[in-house]
């Protein structure tokens, strides 16, 4: 095993679902901050997250979360110890409050004293805007606030590693905006793996940027360089170009045209969502997916 | 038929209980964490805290606490002695243990059922310490039956009925025995059968291993209520065929028993997240305790415990207690020393309604308990008496010497009654057995159910009255007696039954037609006219025409078709 300091550090990860290959020798070493994953439905984003937390073991491959080895029981343990984790579909127990809900989940995470746990489930529920629905049964929130209540919890502790699957869903704008707040200031400290479909979350919130497509990474680096990939290949022009790799039509009227120049077009300044499509292209809906190379990685 | 509606239910739930939350397949998650002491005992205690309020205010368990008063009232009610009371007591609380199952079962599905196994599957505590916390609710629900015992034990206290014997609380700990099993049991199916409908099926399990293979009278083994297998039933029924001093089921072993099984359905709940060194400790100790109590309650009694209950029936002067009251003798055995003053009520009463006569023409009246020669089964059939002793017993009872033709008045053990009814008889049956000494017919069958046939006798019809004159609500249950189950018939039967089991003779239903028309008379006119001629009323030969003429009422018709049976001589 070499020795990193990454606190995830994957290296040659592989995983299948029967004859699916989810995983296709995945490595990555991601230290502090907030690390963007993006990537289409099917990418592996969510197999990634799962074995990086736990909840999924690799087939083959070298995982190392937070300095441990999850196939080890003790290293599982200490490592779901400083996790704080948001599963894409996290289920809510909804006839309990909110309260009621991450006190429960805080016991699990073995906050055993009662007045201390107390303490800790009304902060991480203040820090998501939720104190003043603590004590309302789950079931009588509003879809963002549910899924708040899981960001919650995945803050109890004030964990070392943060692992979100897709958690901005459903919230709206002001919601979202709060929620970048927490995440940004958590991510001072430690660690973020967030999995989105948001470019512009990734825009405002990540420092490092992972794409991945058909269980394989296509790229990562930073956000302003996974821009720059995309200078000089974003085009507006007054009419649709059947040619162009990607395109669609803007709010004014005009058609953003993705790849190369179409005739009576204009160069426009690439944005995040330009350079992750030019990226993943066409073949976000086409299986299997073979990656383009990396032109922009960083290290 | 009970197969396809275990399988309908069985469906229904499934479909009903099924997940609704997409989540991941919990057998790709990784596995428990290393178990430590401090880390599981720690969480286990607050999150049982925790897990007991869901249990307690899940629904169906909640439905259980509902039913339960209901279940206690009916499985307690007609009480004849403290120790059917204890056991009724018992009985009433297995629907909660029933809903008991269902409510565990549920909540240790959450998990799956609201999709968040995922999310606690990244949790440093394990499922097992879940489970741990799961099997620690037992005690909120085994706190609630015993809180529903003992107001019950209470409230039957309170009651008017005073009841023989005493308060049998190793009876009543079997059923809080039972709800805290459910427990385990509803725990150990979620965790090895993860779908809502097993909870719901395993309640059936129980149901039909209780009802089908451990109880009496029930296919395919048809057990006798001696038989000490029935002891590995949940419920076990006593042996004590009416009485405690017959009872030799080991009642701490059967405790033992259900404790054991309990921790064993523990055990097994905890060996779905692995087979650690504790965790095979606990079942193999659970099962070694579960076969040994097993095996004790089955042993067959001892030569000296044999001796003693065959000692109890042949040889009761040995064993009961008498008393003398206007020239009449009681006789009973310890633990129904309680019903002796409403023997010499009833007795006295109906000595009273006929002539002095009566008493003067006959030997001293013996009023001595013994079992009657048929009793009721758990299915409300009649049942003969030794059939319900533990063969090592019957094979050592000949029916004369237990049943012999003294011409004695004999109680049953605990009061008389009509079939599966809770209807108090307020004592009839012994006094129609006083009336049938006064007029010299037998008051007792004798043998193997020795009865005879006095149909067309005035005596049987004097017998009659003077029993309903003496009972209270008397002309009520002489009309109800008649009515039962006769139907046609010319002798007076219960339903589905013969005789009432305690008569020695087989009552005609027109003599009976004759007694009630009697009642309308004034009792004391009536003493009068059977005292100027006691010895010839008190004949054979005198007809109930003959007694209808004198009074001045219908003669009763002629019975047709009478069956064969032998005439009161």
């Amino acid at each position: 095993m070499t020795t990193t300091t990454a606190t995830v550090d994957l290296r040659q990860v592989i995983k299948t679902y029967g004859s699916t290959r989810a995983l296709q020798g995945v490595s990555l070493q991601l230290g502090t901050g907030v690390t963007g994953l993006l990537g289409p439905n099917g990418a592996g984003k969510t197999t990634l997250l799962r074995i990086v937390a736990t909840v999924l073991a690799a087939d083959s491959g070298e995982v190392r979360v937070l300095g441990e080895d999850p196939t080890e029981s003790e290293g599982r343990l200490s490592i779901r110890r400083r996790l704080g984790y948001f599963p894409q579909e996290p289920g809510y127990y909804a006839s309990l409050s909110a309260f009621d809900f991450v006190d429960y989940l805080a016991v699990l995470k073995e906050m055993t004293d009662r007045r201390v746990r107390h303490d800790e489930v009304r902060r991480v529920l203040s820090e998501v805007g939720l104190a003043d629905v603590a004590h309302k049964r789950i079931k009588a929130l509003s879809g963002g606030m549910k899924r708040r209540v899981i960001v919650a919890q995945a803050l109890l502790g004030d964990p070392d590693l943060l692992v979100l699957d897709e958690p901005a869903a459903g919230l709206d704008p002001e919601q979202r905006l709060r929620f970048r707040e927490t995440v940004s200031a958590i991510a001072e400290r430690h660690t973020v793996l967030l999995s989105t479909h948001m470019t512009e979350d990734v825009a405002a919130l990540c420092q490092h940027v992972v794409v991945m497509n058909g269980g394989q990474v296509l790229s990562e680096g930073t956000p302003d360089a996974l821009v720059e990939t995309a200078r000089g290949r974003v085009w507006v022009s007054d009419k649709p170009d059947p040619a162009a790799q990607v395109s669609w039509r803007t709010g004014s009227g005009q058609h953003r045209l993705i790849g190369d120049p179409p005739s009576g077009s204009e160069l426009a300044e690439p944005a995040m969502e330009d350079a992750y499509l030019l990226l993943v292209g066409k073949a976000a809906n086409a299986e299997p997916v073979s990656p383009s190379p990396s032109r922009w990685r960083r290290q | 038929m009970e197969i396809i509606l275990l399988i309908a239910v069985f469906g229904l739930a499934s479909w009903r209980l099924r997940p609704r939350h997409g989540s991941i397949d919990p057998a790709s998650i990784v596995g428990p964490v290393a178990s430590s002491p401090t880390t599981e005992w720690g969480v286990v205690v607050p999150l049982a805290r925790a897990e007991t309020r869901r249990v307690l205010l899940h629904p169906a368990f909640i439905v259980g606490v509902l039913l339960t008063p209901l279940m206690l009232v009916a499985a307690t009610s007609d009480p004849e002695s403290w120790r059917a009371v204890s056991g009724g007591v018992a009985l009433g609380l297995v629907p909660l243990g029933w809903m008991t199952i269902i409510a565990s079962n549920l909540v240790a599905l959450r998990p799956s059922r609201s999709g968040t196994e995922e999310l606690l599957a990244a949790l440093p505590a394990p499922q097992s310490t879940r489970t741990g916390a799961m099997l620690a609710t037992v005690v909120g629900p085994t706190v609630i039956s015993a809180v529903f015992a003992v107001a019950a034990l209470v409230l039957v206290g309170r009651g008017t009925t005073v009841l023989s014997g005493s308060i049998e609380p190793l009876e009543t700990l079997a059923g809080i025995l039972i709800v805290a099993g459910a427990v385990t049991v509803g725990v150990a199916v979620a965790r090895w059968l993860p779908g809502g409908g097993w909870g719901i099926a395993s309640v059936f399990v129980v149901i039909f291993l209780q009802a089908r293979f451990l109880d009496v009278t029930t296919w395919p083994w048809n057990r006798s209520q001696g038989d000490p297998m029935r002891f590995i039933g949940f419920l076990a029924e006593g042996t004590n065929s009416g009485a405690n001093f017959l009872e030799f089921r080991p009642a701490a072993w059967h405790l033992v028993y259900l404790a054991a099984l309990s921790v064993l359905m523990g055990g097994l709940a905890l060996a779905r997240d692995g087979l650690r060194r504790n965790v095979r400790i606990l079942i193999g100790g659970a099962l070694a305790i579960t076969l040994v109590a097993g095996w004790i309650q089955t042993r067959p009694m001892s030569e000296a415990q044999v001796a003693a209950r065959v000692s109890f029936l042949l040889d009761p002067d040995e064993h009961q207690v008498c008393q003398q009251v206007d020239d009449v003798t009681y006789c009973a055995y310890q633990d129904f020393l309680v019903d002796v003053p409403d023997w010499i009520d009833r007795v006295g009463a109906t000595l009273a309604a006929l002539p002095t006569e009566a008493r003067d023409s006959r030997p001293p009246l013996e009023v001595r308990q013994r079992p009657a020669i048929v009793i009721s089964d758990s299915d409300c059939s009649p049942e003969g008496y030794l059939t319900t002793l533990t063969s090592a017993i019957a094979s050592r009872i000949a029916v004369d010497d237990l049943w012999p033709a003294d011409g004695d008045v004999h109680p049953p053990f605990g009061s008389d009654h009509f079939p599966c009814s809770s209807r108090d008889a307020f004592g009839f049956f012994l006094a129609v057995q006083t009336g049938a000494w006064a007029v010299g017919l037998p008051p007792a069958p004798h043998g193997a159910n020795v009865r005879c046939v006095a149909s067309g006798q005035a005596r049987s019809a004097i017998a009659l009255w003077a029993a309903a004159v003496a009972s209270p609500d008397g002309e009520r249950t002489l009309r109800d007696v008649t009515n039962d189950g006769s139907q046609g018939f010319p002798l007076i039967t219960f339903a589905d039954w013969d005789s009432p089991p305690t008569w020695g003779v087989d009552y005609a239903v027109a003599d009976a037609g004759l007694a009630v028309d009697m009642l309308g008379l004034a009792p004391g006119d009536v003493r009068d006219v059977l005292a100027d001629n006691w010895d010839r009323w008190t004949d054979p030969a005198t007809t109930t025409k003959m007694l209808a003429s004198e009074f001045g009422l219908t003669a009763p018709a002629s019975a047709t078709q009478m069956p064969s049976r032998t005439d009161c001589a």
